[in-house]
C-alpha cells in the first residue's frame, strides 16, 4: 500500500482464527456444548458442570471427538500431526474463564505446519500455517450492557475450539478475506465446524504491522480481535494499516497492543496491551495426561475425511453448474455433498437440478428462514419434482403451489410432505383441443390486445398467455401454451 | 547436599486454619479446625518427605508416568452429561443481573 506521502508501505498480514468444533460436549468435561440458542440452551449460566466453574476438586477429562476433529482439520490443511501432545495451563485473569487459566497448548500443539489454500481473481495463493492447537473457549461477556458493569455468561467456557495459527505472510486485506472465506468452506465441508460466523463459531484475530515497501524486519504489529465476517476483517485490517502509517509518518511509534475494531466509527481502539509468551506464564498441565497419537489413527481419520470446499467446486463447475449457483450450495456442504452422490432421473442432470434448487426452492426455504441443510435429506424426494418441473409437466404456476404446501410455512419438511403437495397439485394438461380451446376463447375475449398485438405491439403477448395460464389454472407448459398463442394470433383474423 | 532440601516444616495450628478460612472464604465450624490442621499437616509433611529425595539427573515431570501418552481410544467419549442446577450456580455468585453474573466492568469504554 502506499500513501501517497514519499515512503511507500507494505502491510504485513497474519490470521489467528478460534474455530469451534462441532462436539457435544465441552472439551475437558461432560457439560453439554451449547447451541447459541438461548430457549435450548435454558437461558445463561445452565449449561455447566463443576469443572467450568473451576470447582475444588474437578479434574479434566479429554473429549475423544474434539482431538478427531483436531487431527481432521490438520489433515485437511496438510499440516504435520503431532505424535505425542500435550496441554498447558495459560495464565488468563479475567471472569469469564473463573479457573483463572486456559487449558491451552504451547510447546506441543496437536499440528504444526500445513498451509490455507485460497483463489483470488482466478489466481491460487497459499497461506502458510505455523500451527494449530486444542484449547478450551472462555464464557461469554457482554460488556455494553452498564457503564460499571460487565455481564457473564459462562456456558461457553469449556468448548472445545482448535486455534489455527497463520505466519504473517498477507500483503493484502483482501487476500486474508479470501483465506478466511476459504478456510471457513473447508472446515465446514471437512465436517469440523459449522462455519456460522453471525453466532461465532469462528472468530478470526488479525495481526497486522506495516513496513517500508522492500524492507523485510517486521515492526510492532496490532492484535484485532474477533472480527467475525468478511466485511469487519477487510475494514479493521485496512483502517489499522492506515493508522499504523499515520503514527510513523507523524514520527511516532506504534506500540505492541490489541485492539477493537468498531465498525461505527471505522477505526480500531485500543483493547490492552498486547500479550507476550511470557506473559502468559504457560505451564504444563499435571491434570492431563500426554496425548498419543498414532499413525494408524492418522491414517484411518485421513481415509475418513470427507471431500474438500475445493473438489467440491470443481466438480459443480465440471458438470457446467454456473458459479454464482455453486456458491450457493458450497454454503450448504450436507446438500452439496447429497447433490454430487445423487443418482438423478433423466432428462435431469447435475446442472438442471441445482438450477431448481437454488432458484425456485431455496428461494422458498430461505422466505420461510428455513435451515437450508434440512434440503439434504429429501433430496430424494424433490428430484422427481425437479425432473418433473424441467420435463415440463409442471409450469412455474404450479411448482410454486407444490413448493409452497410442501416445504412452506413453519410445518416440518418431510419427503412425504413433498410427494403429497406434488399428488395434490398435479401436474400439466397436455390435451391440444383443450389448450386450443382456451386459445380461442381468449382471441375473442381481449379484441383489443389482439389488435394491438397485430399492429406490431408483441408485448402484448405476454398478458394474453398470462390471461390464458389463469384459465387453465396453471395447468399448462408456458412455453407451448405461448407457442400456441403466437401460432393463432399470427394467423389472418 | 540435596539441593532441595529446605527449612523445617512450618506447624499448622487452628489460628492457622482460620486464616486459610478467610482466604478461602470458607464457612468452617469452629470444632473441625484441629481435624483440618492435624490433615494438612499430614498433607505438609508428605511434601516435605517428597523434598527429601534427591533427584540429582532426573528431568522434572509433570504429568503421571506414562512416557508414550494416553492413546486415543482411552478418552472420554463424546457424551453429555448432567449440568448443575442454575440455582447453585446463581448461588456462588456475588451479584446477578437476568440471570448473567454481574462483575466490575473489565474493558474500558
Amino acid at each position: 500500500m502506499s500513501t501517497g506521502a514519499e515512503t511507500a508501505w507494505q502491510v504485513v498480514i497474519g490470521l489467528e482464527v478460534h474455530v469451534q468444533l462441532q462436539t457435544r460436549s465441552k472439551l475437558f468435561c461432560a457439560a453439554p456444548t451449547p447451541t447459541g440458542d438461548p430457549a435450548l440452551d435454558g437461558g445463561p449460566n445452565a449449561q455447566l458442570a463443576p469443572l467450568c466453574l473451576g470447582l475444588p476438586g474437578a479434574l479434566p477429562r479429554l473429549n475423544a471427538e474434539a482431538v478427531r476433529l483436531a487431527v481432521r482439520a490438520g489433515l485437511a490443511l496438510d499440516c504435520e500431526i503431532a505424535e505425542v501432545t500435550q496441554f498447558a495451563r495459560k495464565c488468563y485473569l479475567y471472569p469469564d474463564l473463573p479457573k483463572g487459566y486456559q487449558t491451552s497448548q504451547a510447546e506441543a500443539p496437536i499440528c504444526r505446519g500445513g498451509a490455507i489454500t485460497f483463489e483470488r481473481d482466478g489466481q491460487r495463493a497459499s497461506l502458510p500455517l505455523e500451527r494449530i492447537h486444542l484449547e478450551e473457549d472462555a464464557g461469554r461477556s457482554v460488556h455494553d450492557a452498564d457503564p460499571d458493569t460487565t455481564l457473564v455468561d459462562l456456558s461457553r467456557a469449556g468448548v472445545p475450539l482448535i486455534e489455527i495459527v497463520s505466519y504473517p505472510a498477507l500483503h493484502d486485506a483482501g487476500d486474508a478475506v479470501a483465506a478466511f472465506s476459504a478456510l471457513r468452506l473447508e472446515l465446514m465441508h471437512r465436517g469440523i465446524c459449522d462455519g456460522a460466523l453471525e453466532q461465532g463459531s469462528m472468530r478470526c484475530d488479525a495481526n497486522v504491522s506495516v513496513r517500508p515497501a522492500g524492507t523485510t524486519a517486521l515492526r510492532s504489529r496490532c492484535e484485532i480481535k474477533n472480527l467475525n465476517s468478511m466485511r469487519s476483517l477487510r475494514d479493521a485490517i485496512t483502517a489499522e494499516a492506515r493508522r499504523q502509517v499515520e503514527v510513523y509518518e507523524s514520527g511516532g511509534k506504534v506500540a505492541q497492543e490489541t485492539r477493537l475494531w468498531d465498525a461505527q466509527a471505522g477505526k480500531t481502539r485500543p483493547m490492552r496491551d498486547k500479550e507476550h509468551a511470557a506473559d502468559y506464564r504457560y505451564a504444563p498441565d499435571p491434570d492431563l495426561p500426554l496425548v498419543r497419537v498414532e499413525a494408524a489413527y492418522v491414517a484411518e481419520q485421513r481415509a475418513a475425511l470427507a471431500e474438500s470446499a475445493s473438489s467440491v467446486r470443481q466438480r459443480f463447475g465440471a458438470a457446467g453448474v454456473d458459479p454464482d449457483s455453486i456458491n450457493v450450495l458450497l454454503e450448504v456442504p450436507a446438500l452439496s455433498q447429497a447433490l454430487l452422490a445423487a443418482d438423478l432421473p433423466a432428462p435431469l442432470d447435475l446442472e438442471r437440478l441445482v438450477g431448481f434448487l437454488v432458484g425456485p426452492l431455496l428461494g422458498q426455504l430461505r422466505r420461510d428462514e428455513r435451515d437450508l441443510r434440512a434440503v439434504a435429506g429429501m433430496l430424494p424426494s424433490l428430484t422427481p419434482i425437479a425432473a418433473a418441473w424441467r420435463r415440463g409437466s409442471l409450469s412455474n404456476q404450479l411448482l410454486a403451489e407444490v413448493l409452497r404446501r410442501g416445504v412452506g410455512g413453519a410445518d416440518a419438511l418431510s419427503g412425504e410432505r413433498v410427494q403429497r403437495a406434488l399428488a395434490e397439485v398435479g401436474t400439466v394438461d397436455k390435451d391440444p383441443a383443450a389448450l386450443a380451446s382456451v386459445v380461442g376463447s381468449i382471441l375473442a375475449e381481449f379484441p383489443t390486445e389482439v389488435a394491438q398485438y397485430r399492429a406490431g405491439k408483441v408485448q402484448v403477448l405476454g398478458f394474453l398467455v398470462g390471461q390464458a395460464m389463469r384459465r387453465l389454472g396453471g395447468r399448462a407448459d408456458a412455453r407451448e401454451l405461448s407457442s400456441a398463442l403466437r401460432q393463432a394470433l399470427d394467423r389472418s383474423p | 547436599m540435596n539441593p532441595n532440601a529446605r527449612a523445617a516444616t512450618p506447624v499448622l495450628d487452628t489460628d492457622a486454619v482460620r486464616h486459610l478460612e478467610q482466604l478461602a472464604v470458607l464457612a468452617v465450624e469452629p470444632a473441625e479446625r484441629a481435624v483440618i490442621a492435624d490433615r494438612l499437616q499430614a498433607m505438609l509433611e508428605a511434601v516435605d518427605a517428597l523434598f527429601a529425595v534427591d533427584v540429582e539427573g532426573y528431568a522434572p515431570m509433570w504429568h503421571p508416568p506414562l512416557p508414550e501418552g494416553v492413546a486415543l481410544p482411552a478418552l472420554r467419549p463424546d457424551e453429555p452429561g448432567p449440568t448443575l442446577p442454575v440455582a447453585a450456580v446463581e448461588a456462588l455468585a456475588h451479584d446477578l443481573r437476568d440471570g448473567f453474573l454481574a462483575v466490575p466492568k473489565v474493558l474500558g469504554p
